[in-house]
């Protein structure tokens, strides 16, 4: 087999997502299910070939269009107009619509993810694709703020995922998203005017230090 | 259930070509991408160590060329901060550490006096040129990569400038000097390490 030519190749990687998204939406997310869909597709070696780590190379791709297709569908609406919380609330939302096409896979890809020896898999999925959605939505922030901000939509993300993925209404899951990010976005403002209180306070001691120093030494 | 064949998105997943380096040997973006966000976290600390020290010295003869000093590391960071977000970088998650450090790394330093807080830019100054130098020597030949060679090169420029001051007003005058100097270098060193990864 040539590594670059697939021209050849009975199907593609999206083929071949498209059908373990088809197999999981009956059975649980295993490696088995790659030899299935391989041979359903007609070329039992071929996924070793694209996807050479197996199903985790798969979920990767998964999430990565599910990413890809969550900015296309911005490019359909003029979303440069929008506010910053606006713009990271439709692109949630959006990439939760998208996950909700393949409910029952979803469903098992969560219960998949929620092994402990996968944890870092899922907290990485969930950080890249906070991190898509920041970007996107103009995110500057270079500083630990980077990681709160992350971490904060990754939470509510994922909550309102499970709230989507267990049946409720489109409209409930966004009431859900904005409450969550209502409630904690007004708890972390409480917390850096906090933080900035501390600071001020800590940043004076030097200088006192200084007056006193020059005292003493006077 | 609608069954919606996905859009075909990059290869992301496509093996990389192993031929170029040994395993576990960073390739060239990854070193890239450490040395950014090295760079990044590092121009922040130092931001932070000036002003600690300008809090104590500020009002001192000392004190403007803290200020000229600061001024070029904000200058710094601000361009490293640039490239964070321009390479989707992820910044160094001890970000706080680095502030809070080198803040009280500044203070401390200049309340062993002016010599003291001159020690301290000559130990830094001097980690950091080495580690600019590296970089350097990495990006010389890569053409795509020449912005951030200038860059580079600008603020290793900058950095020896400071040293220079540093040595101009007495470091070498400080109480304990080989012992300060040899401790601050020390911590320098470990910090870009640390920060390379973390």
């Amino acid at each position: 087999m040539t590594s670059k030519n697939t021209a050849s190749f009975p199907f593609s990687k999206a083929d071949f997502l498209a059908k373990v998204l088809e197999i999981t939406e009956n059975q649980d997310w295993r490696e088995d299910v790659m030899v299935q869909a391989a041979t359903t597709l007609g070329e039992p070696g071929l996924y070793h070939h694209y996807f050479p780590k197996g199903i985790e190379d798969v979920i990767w791709y998964y999430h990565d269009i599910l990413n890809t297709q969550m900015l296309e569908k911005m490019d359909q609406i003029p979303f440069d107009a929008l506010r910053t919380t606006e713009k990271v609330t439709l692109l949630a939302l959006t990439r939760i619509q998208l996950q909700k096409q393949h409910c029952q896979a979803n469903r098992k890809l969560l219960k998949y993810l929620a092994h402990p020896t996968r944890a870092p898999l899922g907290t990485r999925l969930v950080f890249k694709m906070a991190n898509t959605i920041w970007r996107r939505a103009g995110d500057t922030a270079t500083d630990l703020n980077y990681y709160s901000k992350r971490a904060i939509l990754g939470t509510v993300y994922s909550t309102s995922l499970v709230k989507s993925l267990q049946g409720a209404e489109d409209k409930a899951v966004e009431a859900f998203f904005k409450d969550q990010v209502q409630t904690i976005f007004k708890v972390t403002g409480v917390a850096k005017s906090i933080g900035s209180t501390v600071e001020k306070t800590l940043t004076s001691i030097p200088h006192c230090l200084s007056l006193l120093r020059e005292r003493f030494r006077g | 259930m609608p069954h919606t064949k996905p859009s075909a998105p990059s290869e992301t997943t496509a093996p990389k070509d192993e031929t170029t380096n040994f395993p576990g040997q960073p390739d060239l973006q990854e070193k890239i991408t450490e040395y950014v966000r090295v760079n990044h976290a590092g121009e922040y600390g130092a931001t932070y160590i000036y002003k600690g020290q300008l809090a104590v010295l500020g009002h001192t003869e000392i004190g403007p060329e803290l200020k000229h000093m600061l001024e070029q590391e904000e200058e710094h960071h601000r361009r490293f901060c640039d490239e964070v977000v321009k390479r989707d970088i992820r910044p160094s998650l001890l970000s706080p550490f680095w502030r809070i450090g080198g803040y009280a790394l500044g203070a401390a330093s200049a309340l062993l006096g002016k010599e003291g807080a001159m020690a301290c830019t000559v130990a830094v100054e001097e980690a950091i040129d080495e580690h600019y130098k590296h970089q350097q020597d990495l990006l010389k030949d890569v053409e795509e990569e020449k912005p951030l060679y200038d860059l580079v090169t600008k603020c290793r420029e900058e950095e020896l400038e400071h040293r220079d001051t540093g040595l101009e007003h007495g470091a070498e005058q400080a109480m304990a000097y080989p012992l300060l100097y040899k401790a601050i270098r020390g911590l320098s060193e470990i910090a870009i390490r640390v920060a390379k990864k973390v």
